[in-house]
């Protein structure tokens, strides 16, 4: 039973002696870099967002990420976090 | 040493904690075993031990990581078996990796878990359902990896994607890395539908898909309250399938 799909990924498979066998030749490099999957490695677990913040909340935000030292992104994400984990209680 | 099985998939709620669970509890009848709880959700935590997340405030995997040592983290849960907690605090794990952590990113857990591998046979880790840093440091840092497809169409298309990350964790971070199989789980009702991706996964995975296929059974999430019970002919049945896919790791992860 050779298939497209176990063919693929045959490197992921040990085989009986222990070895993996040919597992360059499995996937193309283009394939690769094309994985969405690559690019996490890539960019390890950041991800860009672009939008609109209401610009008193910007202004606040800029002000007191300054004053307690940390990046607005990082207080951004502790609050959706916590939001999240909230929502998801329910 | 230690084999290192991580539990795996991006799909959320697809039974990855209950496998990895259910798991730790049967290779510990004859092995010694120590499950990882590598998700902020803290879900095995809260299965293997039956108490709230938050009394392990502060000694979670998080805190092993960071210190470079696991040993004062490891919970007892019976004589074979012990677990490292996780809780909430994990979700800022991927800050610490890139603020403070000093070494490679990807090979932060893997370091932590080399410590303490001889003491053990086997060592589970429960993954979250995404494919962050902490999904890679797991893969980084296993021997194996048991990825669950539930039968719906949505997991199918996670599937492939998941063996591309364990392609490139294959190749970038971590060349032991093998796929342990690919465990089916059902999801309950529409057979139809259950049945036609059964098919297809074992028609185009082949011999990387396990003979066994869990199956549904609501007596499994009393378990999460009750803690495993396999004393009854009853829970033994419900256990049946997990325990033929636990056969099955063995003969493949010991091969
Ligand atoms: N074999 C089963 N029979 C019945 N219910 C099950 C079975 N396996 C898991 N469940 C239930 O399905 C739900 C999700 O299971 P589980 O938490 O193991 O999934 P998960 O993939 O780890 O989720 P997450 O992605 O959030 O970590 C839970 O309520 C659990 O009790
Ligand atoms: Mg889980």
């Amino acid at each position: 039973m050779s298939t497209n799909k176990a063919d693929k990924f045959k490197s992921l498979m040990r085989s009986p002696s222990g070895n993996q066998e040919n597992k360059e030749e499995i996937i193309l490099p283009t394939e690769i870099a094309k994985s969405p999957a690559h690019e996490l490695v890539q960019i390890s677990g950041k991800k860009k967002a672009t939008f609109e913040l209401d610009a008193e909340l910007h202004r606040w935000l800029k002000v007191h990420a300054l004053t307690i030292n940390k990046d607005m992104v990082q207080i951004l994400e502790e609050v959706l976090r916590k939001y999240r984990t909230e929502t998801e209680r329910k | 040493m230690g084999i290192v099985i991580s539990f795996g998939i991006q799909k959320g709620g697809v039974g990855k904690t209950t496998a990895c669970a259910i798991t730790a509890h049967l290779l510990s009848k004859e092995a010694r075993v120590l499950a990882i709880d590598f998700d902020s959700q803290g879900n095995l935590t809260e299965f293997l031990t039956r108490r709230d997340i938050y009394d392990f405030t502060k000694q979670t995997i998080l805190e092993a990581i960071q210190e470079k040592n696991p040993t004062p983290y490891i919970v007892r849960i019976t004589d074979n078996l012990d677990l490292i907690p996780a809780e909430d605090i994990l979700s800022t794990f991927s800050r610490w990796l890139y603020r403070d952590y000093k070494g490679d990113a990807t090979q932060a857990l893997r370091k932590t878990i080399d410590m303490v591998k001889d003491r053990y046979d086997y060592i589970l880790i429960d993954l979250p359902p995404n494919l962050g840093d902490q999904t890679i440091n797991g893969l980084t840092a296993s021997d194996f990896a048991v990825v669950i497809l539930q039968s719906e169409p949505f997991c199918y298309s996670a599937l492939e994607r998941y063996l591309e990350t364990l392609t490139v964790v294959q190749q970038r971070t971590n060349e032991r890395l093998a796929l342990a199989g690919i465990l089916i789980a059902m999801s309950d009702g529409r057979a139809g539908i259950d049945n036609s991706i059964v098919d297809k996964a074992k028609d185009e995975y082949g011999p990387m898909v396990f003979d066994s296929i869990i199956k549904r059974r609501s007596r499994i999430k009393e378990f999460v309250l009750e803690g495993i019970q396999d004393s009854t002919k009853f829970d033994q049945g419900v256990l049946e399938s997990y325990i033929g896919f636990v056969e099955e790791l063995k003969q493949r992860v010991n091969q």
